[in-house]
């Protein structure tokens, strides 16, 4: 096999546990041993890919299909029920709204401990705070606490601190769609421009940029992977049957799948 | 951020596995913990001076207590007086250390959630920056104590040079606990609760305002069986006393100690992919 891989991921699944009554989680810390108090609510089963060093990745799916969690699997956030997620390289994660800031800091000192969170050292950050300030263009915003942001000023600070940590693998979560087209295209810009360096993993609901921007692509539905490879015919296929298929609300059932596994 | 995977780590590395942790996080460790530092005084006009007073007041009331209306048994007369009130001081800045970290560990991954679960984020280190804060604070009142011996007795034991070797195992069994409790925390938030609620019983199994030589003989060994009477003992000796620690006092609270931060930090190992879907 290849050892030029970045992201490889062999029969990964991810389940949470559901638990009927709160009291319960606690007597599975207890009688664990003994008795099961959960059920499994599987989110992602049966995941194999493997994204090559330079490629980039597009995911698409609805929402609530796992998307997010792989996300999570790929940057070690959470790990796997089952399986094997193995990443090479540096990953820095624009993830949905909320990106791990404190929202009771100035945009500054966040932007402080997000780049030596993602592998920094201070005197660097200090070193290119210039440039970070720069591309998220928010001027004087930058010094206040970050809980007055929009979400859009959120995700510009956001972006720019990983733009610029030196990363071999981006990871975005629907982030761009809530940026304004100027940013939106900055963004994309330096996108491209990555690309040539490094790779990405991006999901988006707009499939445009997933066939524009992506190497190769897989479509999940309900924690499986349905279609994956060329991103043009996945993002057809998906766009079909969703035409086809509408809004169904059984998504969201939780699976009364069997609670052996672990 | 590398995954790793690979063999089964040898006993050796898991040894010393904490420490590797907290020395690669290092400067993302030293970031947080000056931040919150600066933030806890942001907004207050006399910012640091409130980290002398705390204290001050403590002392100040213990002497005016036990000096006044209150005598209890091993209360001495007015001589004594300060070197009691010194004495309480020394023993409960070794409590208010654990008390801080044991109220705060149950909630620690609740309170850092938004790092934990949205960014790339070493959750072990939260220990080491919650005690590394704590231990400010102790520092300024440990200095405080110095400060009153000093003035009480016009100088210092050398004694005083043997704090390292109080200060690091105790550091370690105060970051095994926090491991355990901030688990166990996630888990379940009774175990907040429970903390706080042990905590009034605590101080007084504790020798804060007593001394454990002041008990009966066969009464002491079991004293010691609460790993915060070494500590408050040892820091009496090498502060006020101005003799060096019982070395069997300090070898068992030492190896009682390392078991509790090695083991904490196995529970939180053990436990850290399931606390993360949790919180």
């Amino acid at each position: 096999m290849s050892s030029d891989w970045m992201i490889r991921a062999a029969n990964l699944g991810k389940a949470y546990e559901f638990y009927p009554h709160y009291a319960d989680r606690f007597k599975q810390l207890v009688w664990g041993r003994f008795k099961t108090y959960y059920r499994h609510h599987w989110v992602l089963r049966d995941i194999n890919f493997e994204t090559l060093r330079g490629k980039s990745l597009g995911i698409v799916g609805r929402n609530g299909v796992g998307k997010s969690t792989l996300l999570q699997l790929i940057c070690g956030i959470t790990y796997p029920t089952v399986g094997d997620i193995r990443v090479q390289g540096r990953i820095a994660p624009v993830l949905a709204l909320g990106a791990g800031f404190d929202g009771e800091l100035t945009g500054r000192e966040n932007v402080l401990i997000g780049a030596v969170m993602l592998g920094l050292k201070r005197g660097e950050v200090r070193d290119r705070f210039a440039a970070i300030a720069e591309f998220a263009g928010l001027g004087e915003f930058i010094d206040q606490p970050v809980k007055f942001y929009s979400s859009g000023m959120y995700m510009r600070l956001a972006f720019s601190i990983c733009a610029h940590v030196d990363p071999e693998i981006m990871i975005i979560d629907e982030a761009l769609a809530v940026g304004d087209a100027a940013f939106r295209d900055k963004c994309l810009d330096f996108l491209n421009r990555f690309r040539a360096k490094g790779s990405i993993v991006l999901v988006s609901h707009d499939t445009k940029q997933i066939a524009q921007m992506c190497d190769d692509a897989l479509w999940i539905d309900r924690g499986r992977i349905r279609a994956s490879g060329d991103p043009q015919a996945v993002v057809a296929e998906y766009e079909a049957a969703s035409k086809a298929e509408r809004d169904d609300p059984a998504r969201f059932v939780i699976e009364e799948a069997s609670s052996a596994a672990r | 951020m590398r995954l790793q995977t690979g063999p089964a780590p040898k006993f050796i590395d898991r040894l010393i596995e904490p420490f590797v942790s907290a020395y690669r996080h290092r400067e993302l460790i030293r970031v947080i913990v000056w931040r919150e530092l600066a933030q806890r005084f942001r907004g207050s006009a006399i910012g640091w001076i409130w980290a002398i007073m705390t204290p001050l007041v403590m002392l100040s009331a213990y002497t005016i207590i036990f000096s006044g209306p209150v005598k209890i048994s091993s209360t001495p007369d007015q001589a004594g007086v300060a070197v009691y009130a010194l004495s309480i001081f020394a023993a409960l800045i070794v409590f208010n250390l654990f008390t801080e970290l044991a109220n705060r560990a149950p909630t620690l991954l609740h309170e850092n959630a938004w790092f934990i679960k949205k960014t790339i984020f070493p959750s072990d280190v939260l220990a080491w920056i919650a005690l590394l804060r704590a231990l400010v604070y102790a520092g300024i009142s440990f200095l405080l104590l110095l400060a009153f011996k000093l003035i009480l007795s016009g100088t210092l034991p050398v004694t005083v040079l043997l704090m390292p070797l109080v200060i690091v195992p105790f550091c370690l069994f105060l970051l095994g606990i926090t491991w355990f409790l901030s688990a166990l925390g996630a888990l379940t938030r009774d175990v907040f609760h429970l903390v706080a609620s042990l905590m009034p019983i605590l101080i007084f199994a504790s020798p804060v305002f007593y001394s454990v030589r002041e008990l009966p003989a066969q009464t002491q060994v079991w004293a010691y069986f609460n790993p915060l009477a070494g500590y408050m003992e040892m820091m009496r000796d090498i502060v006020l006393r101005g003799t060096a620690p019982d070395p069997l006092v300090f070898l068992s609270a030492a190896a009682v100690s390392l078991l509790f931060f090695w083991w904490g930090h196995a529970v939180f190992r053990r436990y850290r992919s399931i606390l993360i879907d949790v919180i």
